[in-house]
Protein backbone atom coordinates (compact mmCIF):
# COMPACT_ATOMS: atom_id res chain seq x y z
CA UNK A 1 0.00 0.00 0.00
CA UNK A 2 3.37 2.14 0.81
CA UNK A 3 4.55 2.08 -2.85
CA UNK A 4 0.71 3.61 -3.68
CA UNK A 5 0.44 6.72 -1.39
CA UNK A 6 3.94 7.29 -2.29
CA UNK A 7 2.86 7.71 -6.17
CA UNK A 8 0.28 9.68 -5.13
CA UNK A 9 2.49 12.49 -3.21
CA UNK A 10 4.49 12.78 -6.18
CA UNK A 11 1.47 13.47 -8.94
CA UNK A 12 0.22 15.56 -6.04
CA UNK A 13 3.92 17.68 -5.66
CA UNK A 14 4.00 17.38 -9.75
CA UNK A 15 1.16 19.56 -9.77
CA UNK A 16 1.57 22.06 -7.35
CA UNK A 17 4.08 23.43 -9.32
CA UNK A 18 2.46 25.59 -12.18
CA UNK A 19 1.40 28.40 -9.96
CA UNK A 20 1.00 30.96 -12.81
CA UNK A 21 -1.32 27.92 -14.73
CA UNK A 22 -3.33 27.33 -11.25
CA UNK A 23 -4.03 31.08 -11.36
CA UNK A 24 -4.88 31.70 -15.29
CA UNK A 25 -7.24 28.25 -14.89
CA UNK A 26 -8.96 29.66 -11.79
CA UNK A 27 -9.58 33.17 -13.55
CA UNK A 28 -10.93 30.94 -16.76
CA UNK A 29 -13.35 29.11 -14.50
CA UNK A 30 -14.56 32.28 -13.12
CA UNK A 31 -14.90 34.21 -16.77
CA UNK A 32 -17.02 30.95 -17.68
CA UNK A 33 -19.08 31.17 -14.59
CA UNK A 34 -20.08 34.58 -14.76
CA UNK A 35 -21.17 33.88 -18.50
CA UNK A 36 -23.45 30.84 -17.95
CA UNK A 37 -24.81 31.90 -14.63
CA UNK A 38 -25.61 35.18 -16.35
CA UNK A 39 -27.65 33.30 -18.89
CA UNK A 40 -29.23 31.20 -16.11
CA UNK A 41 -30.26 34.21 -14.37
CA UNK A 42 -31.01 35.09 -17.47
CA UNK A 43 -33.96 33.02 -18.94
CA UNK A 44 -35.07 32.41 -15.10
CA UNK A 45 -36.39 35.89 -15.21
CA UNK A 46 -38.45 35.36 -18.01
CA UNK A 47 -40.59 32.90 -16.09
CA UNK A 48 -43.70 34.10 -14.14
CA UNK A 49 -43.30 31.50 -10.76
CA UNK A 50 -39.93 30.91 -9.17
CA UNK A 51 -39.05 27.12 -10.33
CA UNK A 52 -37.89 24.63 -13.14
CA UNK A 53 -38.69 20.48 -12.48
CA UNK A 54 -37.87 21.25 -8.99
CA UNK A 55 -35.12 23.59 -9.44
CA UNK A 56 -34.84 27.22 -8.47
CA UNK A 57 -32.56 30.12 -9.85
CA UNK A 58 -30.54 29.79 -7.01
CA UNK A 59 -30.20 26.06 -7.23
CA UNK A 60 -29.43 26.11 -11.07
CA UNK A 61 -26.61 29.03 -10.77
CA UNK A 62 -25.20 27.03 -7.55
CA UNK A 63 -25.24 24.01 -10.49
CA UNK A 64 -22.52 26.50 -12.91
CA UNK A 65 -20.41 27.41 -9.99
CA UNK A 66 -20.15 23.68 -8.71
CA UNK A 67 -19.43 22.70 -12.25
CA UNK A 68 -16.73 25.11 -13.14
CA UNK A 69 -15.31 24.26 -9.50
CA UNK A 70 -15.13 20.97 -10.63
CA UNK A 71 -13.37 21.10 -14.27
CA UNK A 72 -9.85 20.23 -13.11
CA UNK A 73 -10.77 17.93 -10.23
CA UNK A 74 -12.85 15.63 -13.18
CA UNK A 75 -10.02 16.67 -15.56
CA UNK A 76 -12.86 16.19 -18.32
CA UNK A 77 -10.53 17.75 -20.86
CA UNK A 78 -8.06 16.52 -22.82
CA UNK A 79 -5.89 13.51 -20.35
CA UNK A 80 -4.10 11.73 -22.89
CA UNK A 81 -1.24 10.25 -20.29
CA UNK A 82 -2.09 6.35 -21.09
CA UNK A 83 -2.88 6.94 -24.87
CA UNK A 84 0.39 8.48 -24.88
CA UNK A 85 2.34 5.53 -23.08
CA UNK A 86 0.73 3.14 -25.54
CA UNK A 87 2.07 5.70 -28.30
CA UNK A 88 5.47 5.36 -26.83
CA UNK A 89 5.30 1.80 -25.72
CA UNK A 90 6.20 3.17 -22.57
CA UNK A 91 3.14 0.88 -21.27
CA UNK A 92 5.30 -2.30 -21.62
CA UNK A 93 7.66 -0.54 -18.69
CA UNK A 94 4.59 0.04 -16.65
CA UNK A 95 3.25 -4.05 -17.35
CA UNK A 96 6.86 -5.07 -15.68
CA UNK A 97 6.59 -3.21 -12.97
CA UNK A 98 6.04 -4.93 -9.62
CA UNK A 99 2.58 -3.22 -8.65
CA UNK A 100 -0.48 -3.21 -10.04
CA UNK A 101 -0.86 -1.09 -13.63
CA UNK A 102 -4.30 0.19 -12.62
CA UNK A 103 -3.55 0.71 -8.94
CA UNK A 104 -0.01 2.93 -10.47
CA UNK A 105 -2.94 5.02 -12.76
CA UNK A 106 -5.22 5.69 -9.83
CA UNK A 107 -3.17 6.65 -7.27
CA UNK A 108 -1.56 9.22 -9.94
CA UNK A 109 -5.23 10.53 -10.50
CA UNK A 110 -5.84 10.80 -6.27
CA UNK A 111 -2.57 12.85 -6.30
CA UNK A 112 -3.91 14.75 -9.07
CA UNK A 113 -7.12 15.14 -7.67
CA UNK A 114 -6.59 15.93 -4.59
CA UNK A 115 -4.45 19.12 -5.26
CA UNK A 116 -7.26 20.42 -7.39
CA UNK A 117 -9.59 19.89 -5.05
CA UNK A 118 -7.63 22.31 -2.64
CA UNK A 119 -6.41 24.54 -5.23
CA UNK A 120 -9.04 24.61 -7.89
CA UNK A 121 -12.79 23.89 -6.53
CA UNK A 122 -12.71 25.37 -3.37
CA UNK A 123 -11.16 28.65 -4.68
CA UNK A 124 -13.90 28.72 -7.96
CA UNK A 125 -16.93 28.04 -5.24
CA UNK A 126 -15.54 30.99 -3.42
CA UNK A 127 -15.40 33.26 -6.36
CA UNK A 128 -19.04 31.85 -7.26
CA UNK A 129 -20.23 32.72 -3.35
CA UNK A 130 -18.63 36.30 -3.67
CA UNK A 131 -19.93 36.88 -7.00
CA UNK A 132 -23.13 35.53 -7.22
CA UNK A 133 -24.05 34.35 -3.53
CA UNK A 134 -24.30 30.49 -5.00
CA UNK A 135 -26.02 28.30 -2.25
CA UNK A 136 -23.93 27.06 0.59
CA UNK A 137 -24.12 23.21 1.41
CA UNK A 138 -27.26 23.26 4.37
CA UNK A 139 -25.28 21.30 7.13
CA UNK A 140 -21.76 19.75 7.54
CA UNK A 141 -23.06 16.58 6.99
CA UNK A 142 -24.18 17.61 3.31
CA UNK A 143 -20.17 18.90 2.93
CA UNK A 144 -18.98 15.92 3.54
CA UNK A 145 -21.62 13.87 1.70
CA UNK A 146 -20.82 15.97 -1.51
CA UNK A 147 -17.06 15.48 -0.60
CA UNK A 148 -17.39 12.03 -1.24
CA UNK A 149 -19.91 11.88 -4.21
CA UNK A 150 -16.86 14.14 -5.87
CA UNK A 151 -14.26 11.86 -4.85
CA UNK A 152 -16.33 8.67 -6.14
CA UNK A 153 -16.85 10.96 -9.26
CA UNK A 154 -13.34 11.25 -10.32
CA UNK A 155 -13.18 7.50 -9.89
CA UNK A 156 -15.82 7.17 -12.74
CA UNK A 157 -14.22 9.79 -14.77
CA UNK A 158 -10.94 8.56 -14.29
CA UNK A 159 -12.28 5.31 -15.54
CA UNK A 160 -13.97 6.44 -18.72
CA UNK A 161 -10.92 8.54 -19.69
CA UNK A 162 -8.72 5.21 -19.02
CA UNK A 163 -11.60 2.84 -21.14
CA UNK A 164 -11.07 5.90 -24.08
CA UNK A 165 -7.20 6.05 -23.34
CA UNK A 166 -6.81 1.95 -24.24
CA UNK A 167 -8.57 3.18 -27.65
CA UNK A 168 -4.84 3.81 -28.53
CA UNK A 169 -3.90 0.39 -29.17
CA UNK A 170 -6.24 0.28 -32.13
CA UNK A 171 -6.74 3.49 -33.33
CA UNK A 172 -3.21 5.93 -34.05
CA UNK A 173 -5.42 9.27 -34.00
CA UNK A 174 -7.40 9.72 -31.35
CA UNK A 175 -8.15 13.11 -31.41
CA UNK A 176 -11.67 12.62 -33.39
CA UNK A 177 -13.14 10.31 -30.61
CA UNK A 178 -11.44 12.36 -28.07
CA UNK A 179 -13.85 15.56 -29.59
CA UNK A 180 -17.09 13.53 -29.57
CA UNK A 181 -16.88 11.91 -26.13
CA UNK A 182 -15.68 15.10 -24.56
CA UNK A 183 -18.77 16.96 -25.91
CA UNK A 184 -20.82 14.30 -25.38
CA UNK A 185 -19.75 13.38 -22.33
CA UNK A 186 -19.62 16.63 -20.81
CA UNK A 187 -23.08 17.98 -21.86
CA UNK A 188 -24.84 14.84 -20.63
CA UNK A 189 -22.96 15.28 -17.36
CA UNK A 190 -24.91 18.04 -16.76
CA UNK A 191 -22.31 20.87 -17.06
CA UNK A 192 -24.68 23.38 -18.75
CA UNK A 193 -28.03 22.97 -16.91
CA UNK A 194 -29.52 20.40 -14.82
CA UNK A 195 -30.00 16.87 -16.49
CA UNK A 196 -34.24 17.50 -15.22
CA UNK A 197 -34.40 20.01 -17.88
CA UNK A 198 -33.73 17.49 -21.09
CA UNK A 199 -36.72 16.66 -22.64
CA UNK A 200 -37.97 13.25 -21.05
CA UNK A 201 -36.53 10.80 -23.31
CA UNK A 202 -32.85 12.24 -23.14
CA UNK A 203 -33.08 12.43 -19.88
CA UNK A 204 -33.82 8.63 -19.14
CA UNK A 205 -31.03 7.31 -21.39
CA UNK A 206 -28.91 10.01 -19.67
CA UNK A 207 -29.66 8.44 -16.34
CA UNK A 208 -28.89 4.98 -17.88
CA UNK A 209 -25.16 6.47 -18.86
CA UNK A 210 -21.89 6.77 -16.41
CA UNK A 211 -21.83 10.60 -17.28
CA UNK A 212 -23.58 11.69 -14.74
CA UNK A 213 -22.04 10.37 -11.97
CA UNK A 214 -19.51 12.78 -12.91
CA UNK A 215 -20.82 16.08 -12.22
CA UNK A 216 -25.03 15.96 -11.91
CA UNK A 217 -24.58 13.17 -8.86
CA UNK A 218 -22.15 15.46 -7.00
CA UNK A 219 -24.94 18.22 -7.26
CA UNK A 220 -27.23 16.38 -6.50
CA UNK A 221 -25.81 15.79 -3.10
CA UNK A 222 -24.76 19.35 -2.39
CA UNK A 223 -28.12 20.61 -3.12
CA UNK A 224 -29.95 18.29 -0.87
CA UNK A 225 -31.95 16.88 -3.73
CA UNK A 226 -32.35 13.01 -3.25
CA UNK A 227 -31.18 10.28 -1.36
CA UNK A 228 -27.37 10.67 -0.82
CA UNK A 229 -26.82 7.16 -0.37
CA UNK A 230 -28.49 6.34 -3.50
CA UNK A 231 -26.17 8.36 -5.45
CA UNK A 232 -23.13 6.92 -4.11
CA UNK A 233 -24.42 3.21 -4.96
CA UNK A 234 -24.79 4.65 -8.96
CA UNK A 235 -21.55 5.85 -8.59
CA UNK A 236 -20.13 2.59 -7.09
CA UNK A 237 -22.01 0.63 -9.09
CA UNK A 238 -20.16 2.54 -12.21
CA UNK A 239 -17.10 2.44 -10.95
CA UNK A 240 -16.77 -1.52 -10.98
CA UNK A 241 -18.60 -1.40 -14.27
CA UNK A 242 -16.06 0.31 -16.32
CA UNK A 243 -13.17 -0.79 -14.32
CA UNK A 244 -13.84 -4.48 -15.49
CA UNK A 245 -14.61 -3.17 -18.92
CA UNK A 246 -10.91 -1.52 -18.35
CA UNK A 247 -8.98 -4.69 -17.84
CA UNK A 248 -11.03 -7.11 -19.93
CA UNK A 249 -9.93 -3.95 -22.93
CA UNK A 250 -6.43 -4.44 -21.60
CA UNK A 251 -6.22 -7.64 -21.97
CA UNK A 252 -7.23 -7.83 -25.42
CA UNK A 253 -4.80 -4.90 -25.77
CA UNK A 254 -1.88 -6.69 -24.20
CA UNK A 255 -1.79 -9.24 -26.92
CA UNK A 256 -1.79 -6.97 -29.74
CA UNK A 257 0.49 -4.65 -28.14
CA UNK A 258 4.02 -4.35 -29.89
CA UNK A 259 6.86 -2.43 -29.08
CA UNK A 260 9.82 -1.72 -30.82
CA UNK A 261 12.81 -1.32 -28.81
CA UNK A 262 16.38 0.01 -29.61
CA UNK B 1 2.15 51.51 -43.73
CA UNK B 2 2.54 52.02 -47.42
CA UNK B 3 5.54 50.20 -47.68
CA UNK B 4 3.74 47.37 -45.47
CA UNK B 5 1.15 47.51 -48.23
CA UNK B 6 3.83 46.80 -50.91
CA UNK B 7 4.93 43.86 -49.18
CA UNK B 8 1.65 42.61 -48.52
CA UNK B 9 1.26 42.32 -52.81
CA UNK B 10 4.18 40.41 -52.83
CA UNK B 11 3.68 38.40 -49.65
CA UNK B 12 0.17 36.81 -50.44
CA UNK B 13 0.26 35.06 -53.36
CA UNK B 14 3.58 33.32 -51.04
CA UNK B 15 1.50 33.04 -47.85
CA UNK B 16 -1.51 31.27 -50.31
CA UNK B 17 1.55 28.73 -51.56
CA UNK B 18 2.48 27.75 -47.87
CA UNK B 19 -1.19 27.28 -46.95
CA UNK B 20 -2.24 25.13 -49.57
CA UNK B 21 0.86 22.90 -48.72
CA UNK B 22 -0.19 23.16 -45.57
CA UNK B 23 -3.80 21.69 -46.30
CA UNK B 24 -2.40 19.08 -49.31
CA UNK B 25 -0.35 17.79 -46.59
CA UNK B 26 -3.08 16.70 -44.04
CA UNK B 27 -5.48 15.53 -46.56
CA UNK B 28 -3.13 12.54 -46.96
CA UNK B 29 -4.58 11.45 -43.75
CA UNK B 30 -7.86 11.06 -44.60
CA UNK B 31 -9.22 9.42 -41.62
CA UNK B 32 -8.06 11.26 -38.86
CA UNK B 33 -9.11 14.35 -40.57
CA UNK B 34 -13.13 13.05 -41.02
CA UNK B 35 -13.00 11.65 -37.53
CA UNK B 36 -11.66 15.26 -36.24
CA UNK B 37 -14.36 16.95 -38.55
CA UNK B 38 -16.83 15.19 -37.06
CA UNK B 39 -15.93 16.26 -33.65
CA UNK B 40 -16.07 19.28 -33.79
CA UNK B 41 -19.19 19.35 -35.80
CA UNK B 42 -21.07 17.47 -32.89
CA UNK B 43 -19.48 19.82 -30.21
CA UNK B 44 -21.26 22.77 -32.26
CA UNK B 45 -24.58 20.44 -32.35
CA UNK B 46 -25.15 19.80 -28.99
CA UNK B 47 -23.95 23.83 -28.04
CA UNK B 48 -27.53 24.29 -30.55
CA UNK B 49 -28.84 21.56 -28.71
CA UNK B 50 -28.47 23.14 -25.50
CA UNK B 51 -29.60 26.25 -26.35
CA UNK B 52 -33.17 24.93 -27.61
CA UNK B 53 -33.41 23.01 -24.54
CA UNK B 54 -33.25 25.91 -22.54
CA UNK B 55 -36.32 27.80 -24.27
CA UNK B 56 -38.41 24.58 -24.26
CA UNK B 57 -37.86 25.41 -20.84
CA UNK B 58 -38.18 28.89 -20.40
CA UNK B 59 -40.02 31.69 -22.65
CA UNK B 60 -37.11 34.04 -23.62
CA UNK B 61 -33.61 34.89 -22.39
CA UNK B 62 -34.08 39.05 -22.21
CA UNK B 63 -36.83 39.58 -24.05
CA UNK B 64 -34.90 37.70 -27.07
CA UNK B 65 -36.66 34.30 -28.78
CA UNK B 66 -35.45 31.01 -29.38
CA UNK B 67 -35.03 32.36 -32.96
CA UNK B 68 -33.45 35.69 -32.88
CA UNK B 69 -30.84 34.01 -29.87
CA UNK B 70 -29.97 31.67 -32.82
CA UNK B 71 -29.36 34.18 -34.91
CA UNK B 72 -26.72 36.15 -32.24
CA UNK B 73 -25.35 32.51 -31.85
CA UNK B 74 -24.58 32.44 -35.22
CA UNK B 75 -23.42 35.67 -35.96
CA UNK B 76 -20.70 35.43 -33.24
CA UNK B 77 -20.07 31.55 -34.18
CA UNK B 78 -19.22 31.80 -37.88
CA UNK B 79 -16.92 34.94 -36.75
CA UNK B 80 -15.27 33.02 -34.25
CA UNK B 81 -14.46 30.09 -36.55
CA UNK B 82 -13.01 32.21 -39.47
CA UNK B 83 -10.92 34.20 -36.91
CA UNK B 84 -9.81 30.75 -35.60
CA UNK B 85 -8.82 29.40 -39.04
CA UNK B 86 -7.42 32.60 -39.77
CA UNK B 87 -4.97 32.75 -36.98
CA UNK B 88 -4.46 28.66 -36.05
CA UNK B 89 -0.75 29.09 -36.64
CA UNK B 90 -0.56 31.50 -33.78
CA UNK B 91 -1.41 28.55 -31.26
CA UNK B 92 2.07 27.63 -32.00
CA UNK B 93 4.09 30.89 -31.75
CA UNK B 94 5.03 30.28 -27.90
CA UNK B 95 6.16 26.84 -28.28
CA UNK B 96 8.50 28.30 -30.64
CA UNK B 97 9.76 30.91 -28.85
CA UNK B 98 9.86 28.74 -26.08
CA UNK B 99 12.62 26.28 -27.71
CA UNK B 100 14.15 29.05 -29.49
CA UNK B 101 12.96 27.94 -33.26
CA UNK B 102 11.33 31.43 -33.74
CA UNK B 103 14.69 32.33 -34.78
CA UNK B 104 14.14 30.85 -37.92
CA UNK B 105 11.26 32.86 -38.78
CA UNK B 106 13.17 36.00 -38.29
CA UNK B 107 15.68 35.19 -41.05
CA UNK B 108 13.14 34.98 -43.60
CA UNK B 109 11.83 37.49 -45.61
CA UNK B 110 8.70 37.77 -45.23
CA UNK B 111 6.25 39.74 -42.30
CA UNK B 112 6.96 37.80 -38.92
CA UNK B 113 2.95 37.91 -38.20
CA UNK B 114 1.92 36.07 -41.24
CA UNK B 115 4.58 33.38 -41.41
CA UNK B 116 2.91 32.86 -37.14
CA UNK B 117 -0.28 32.63 -39.01
CA UNK B 118 1.18 30.40 -41.24
CA UNK B 119 2.33 28.37 -38.73
CA UNK B 120 -0.31 25.65 -38.63
CA UNK B 121 -3.21 26.39 -41.57
CA UNK B 122 -5.77 23.20 -40.47
CA UNK B 123 -8.93 22.67 -42.58
CA UNK B 124 -10.53 21.26 -39.07
CA UNK B 125 -13.36 24.20 -38.69
CA UNK B 126 -14.53 23.68 -41.78
CA UNK B 127 -17.47 21.65 -40.50
CA UNK B 128 -17.97 24.22 -37.37
CA UNK B 129 -18.07 26.76 -40.16
CA UNK B 130 -20.31 25.25 -42.40
CA UNK B 131 -22.85 24.43 -39.72
CA UNK B 132 -22.50 27.85 -38.16
CA UNK B 133 -23.26 29.77 -41.58
CA UNK B 134 -26.42 26.75 -42.08
CA UNK B 135 -27.66 27.92 -38.76
CA UNK B 136 -27.33 31.65 -39.79
CA UNK B 137 -29.35 31.34 -42.82
CA UNK B 138 -32.02 29.24 -41.16
CA UNK B 139 -32.37 31.42 -38.20
CA UNK B 140 -32.31 34.34 -40.67
CA UNK B 141 -35.13 33.03 -42.70
CA UNK B 142 -37.39 32.25 -39.12
CA UNK B 143 -36.80 36.09 -38.07
CA UNK B 144 -37.57 37.20 -41.32
CA UNK B 145 -35.85 40.90 -40.66
CA UNK B 146 -36.20 43.82 -42.95
CA UNK B 147 -33.81 43.19 -45.82
CA UNK B 148 -32.42 46.74 -46.45
CA UNK B 149 -29.02 48.23 -48.08
CA UNK B 150 -28.47 49.79 -44.17
CA UNK B 151 -29.21 46.66 -43.03
CA UNK B 152 -26.83 44.72 -45.15
CA UNK B 153 -24.33 47.07 -44.48
CA UNK B 154 -24.76 46.49 -41.11
CA UNK B 155 -24.03 43.07 -41.25
CA UNK B 156 -21.39 42.83 -43.55
CA UNK B 157 -19.53 45.52 -41.62
CA UNK B 158 -20.05 43.12 -38.16
CA UNK B 159 -18.71 40.51 -39.92
CA UNK B 160 -15.73 41.77 -41.43
CA UNK B 161 -15.01 44.00 -37.64
CA UNK B 162 -16.05 40.45 -36.32
CA UNK B 163 -13.70 38.53 -37.58
CA UNK B 164 -10.63 41.27 -37.62
CA UNK B 165 -11.34 41.61 -33.91
CA UNK B 166 -11.28 37.81 -32.62
CA UNK B 167 -7.78 37.53 -34.88
CA UNK B 168 -6.55 40.16 -33.01
CA UNK B 169 -7.64 38.47 -29.66
CA UNK B 170 -6.20 35.48 -30.55
CA UNK B 171 -2.99 37.29 -31.22
CA UNK B 172 -2.55 37.68 -27.54
CA UNK B 173 -1.36 34.81 -26.77
CA UNK B 174 1.80 34.73 -28.79
CA UNK B 175 2.18 38.22 -27.87
CA UNK B 176 2.38 37.79 -23.95
CA UNK B 177 4.66 34.53 -24.87
CA UNK B 178 7.36 37.38 -25.63
CA UNK B 179 7.78 37.23 -21.95
CA UNK B 180 6.21 34.34 -20.46
CA UNK B 181 4.82 31.10 -20.77
CA UNK B 182 2.84 30.65 -17.81
CA UNK B 183 -0.53 32.48 -18.13
CA UNK B 184 -1.48 31.97 -21.69
CA UNK B 185 -4.50 30.36 -20.93
CA UNK B 186 -5.52 33.41 -19.72
CA UNK B 187 -6.06 34.67 -23.50
CA UNK B 188 -8.56 31.79 -23.59
CA UNK B 189 -10.67 33.16 -21.13
CA UNK B 190 -10.98 35.80 -23.26
CA UNK B 191 -11.39 34.55 -26.85
CA UNK B 192 -13.49 31.60 -26.15
CA UNK B 193 -15.09 33.48 -23.08
CA UNK B 194 -15.67 36.82 -25.61
CA UNK B 195 -16.95 34.32 -28.72
CA UNK B 196 -19.10 32.25 -25.61
CA UNK B 197 -20.81 35.20 -24.02
CA UNK B 198 -21.75 37.46 -27.46
CA UNK B 199 -23.61 34.13 -28.27
CA UNK B 200 -26.30 35.31 -26.24
CA UNK B 201 -27.96 39.27 -25.14
CA UNK B 202 -25.41 41.83 -24.09
CA UNK B 203 -27.97 43.20 -21.86
CA UNK B 204 -27.75 39.99 -19.25
CA UNK B 205 -24.92 40.96 -17.81
CA UNK B 206 -24.02 42.89 -14.71
CA UNK B 207 -22.29 46.26 -15.70
CA UNK B 208 -19.22 45.79 -14.65
CA UNK B 209 -18.60 42.53 -16.89
CA UNK B 210 -20.52 43.72 -19.65
CA UNK B 211 -18.22 47.34 -19.96
CA UNK B 212 -15.54 45.07 -20.17
CA UNK B 213 -16.74 43.51 -22.92
CA UNK B 214 -18.30 46.67 -24.43
CA UNK B 215 -15.19 49.59 -23.78
CA UNK B 216 -12.24 47.22 -23.95
CA UNK B 217 -12.78 44.33 -25.88
CA UNK B 218 -15.28 45.29 -28.13
CA UNK B 219 -17.42 42.30 -28.77
CA UNK B 220 -20.75 43.47 -27.38
CA UNK B 221 -20.48 46.70 -29.94
CA UNK B 222 -19.15 44.46 -32.70
CA UNK B 223 -21.70 41.54 -32.83
CA UNK B 224 -24.66 42.33 -30.42
CA UNK B 225 -25.33 46.01 -31.71
CA UNK B 226 -26.38 44.97 -35.27
CA UNK B 227 -28.15 41.69 -34.59
CA UNK B 228 -30.25 43.87 -32.15
CA UNK B 229 -30.72 46.75 -34.58
CA UNK B 230 -31.33 44.16 -37.32
CA UNK B 231 -33.96 42.43 -35.28
CA UNK B 232 -35.16 45.90 -34.19
CA UNK B 233 -35.32 45.02 -30.85
CA UNK B 234 -35.78 47.29 -27.56
CA UNK B 235 -32.49 48.85 -26.50
CA UNK B 236 -31.38 48.62 -22.82
CA UNK B 237 -28.44 49.94 -23.32
CA UNK B 238 -28.99 52.66 -24.92
CA UNK B 239 -26.09 53.21 -27.57
CA UNK B 240 -28.93 51.82 -31.00
CA UNK B 241 -27.25 55.34 -32.68
CA UNK B 242 -24.30 55.42 -32.06
CA UNK B 243 -23.18 51.52 -31.94
CA UNK B 244 -22.72 51.19 -36.10
CA UNK B 245 -20.13 53.43 -35.54
CA UNK B 246 -18.71 52.68 -32.70
CA UNK B 247 -17.92 49.22 -33.34
CA UNK B 248 -15.17 49.46 -36.29
CA UNK B 249 -13.79 52.75 -34.11
CA UNK B 250 -13.38 50.32 -31.25
CA UNK B 251 -12.29 47.95 -33.71
CA UNK B 252 -9.82 49.85 -35.23
CA UNK B 253 -8.02 51.04 -32.13
CA UNK B 254 -8.44 47.64 -30.43
CA UNK B 255 -6.19 46.07 -33.61
CA UNK B 256 -3.62 48.84 -33.00
CA UNK B 257 -3.09 48.54 -30.01
CA UNK B 258 -2.43 44.91 -30.34
CA UNK B 259 -0.17 45.44 -33.39
CA UNK B 260 1.55 47.84 -30.98
CA UNK B 261 1.83 45.23 -28.13
CA UNK B 262 3.43 42.93 -31.41
CA UNK B 263 6.12 44.96 -31.88
CA UNK B 264 6.83 45.76 -28.33
CA UNK B 265 6.90 41.81 -28.16
CA UNK B 266 9.31 40.89 -31.56
CA UNK B 267 12.08 44.08 -29.97
CA UNK B 268 11.72 42.19 -26.54
CA UNK B 269 12.54 38.93 -28.33
CA UNK B 270 15.52 37.57 -27.27
CA UNK B 271 16.64 34.20 -28.29
CA UNK B 272 17.08 31.00 -26.03
CA UNK B 273 19.34 29.35 -28.59
CA UNK B 274 22.58 28.14 -27.86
Amino acid sequence: MRVYYEIARLALRQNVAYRAATLAGLFTNSVFGVILSSVMIGFYGSLERGSVRGWSESDAVTLIWINQSLIMVMYLWGWWDVSKSIQTGAIATDFLRPISWYGLWLSREAGRAAIALVLRMIPTLLVGWVLFDIALPASPAHAIGFLVAVLLGVWVSFSIRLLTNLTSFWLIDHRGIAAISMSVGTFLSGMAMPIDFFPDPLRRITELLPFQAILMLPNNVYLGKGNPLEMFAIQAFWILALGGACLIVLRQGERKLVVHGG
Amino acid sequence: MVANIRDLRTELPLAWRIASMRIRGQAHYRGSFVMQLLGNTIMTMIEVLGIVIFFQRFPALGGWTLNEVLLLYAMSAVVFEVADTIQNGLDLVPDHIRTGDFDKLLTRPMSLYLQGMLLDVSVRHIGKLLLAVGLFVFAWIRVDPNVTLANILLVGTAMVCGVALFVAIFSLGAIISFWTVGSIEMVNAISYGGSDLAQYPMHIYRSWFRWIFMWIVPVGLVIYYPTLILLDKPDPLGLREVAPVLGPVTTIAFIGLVSWLWERGVDHYHSTGS
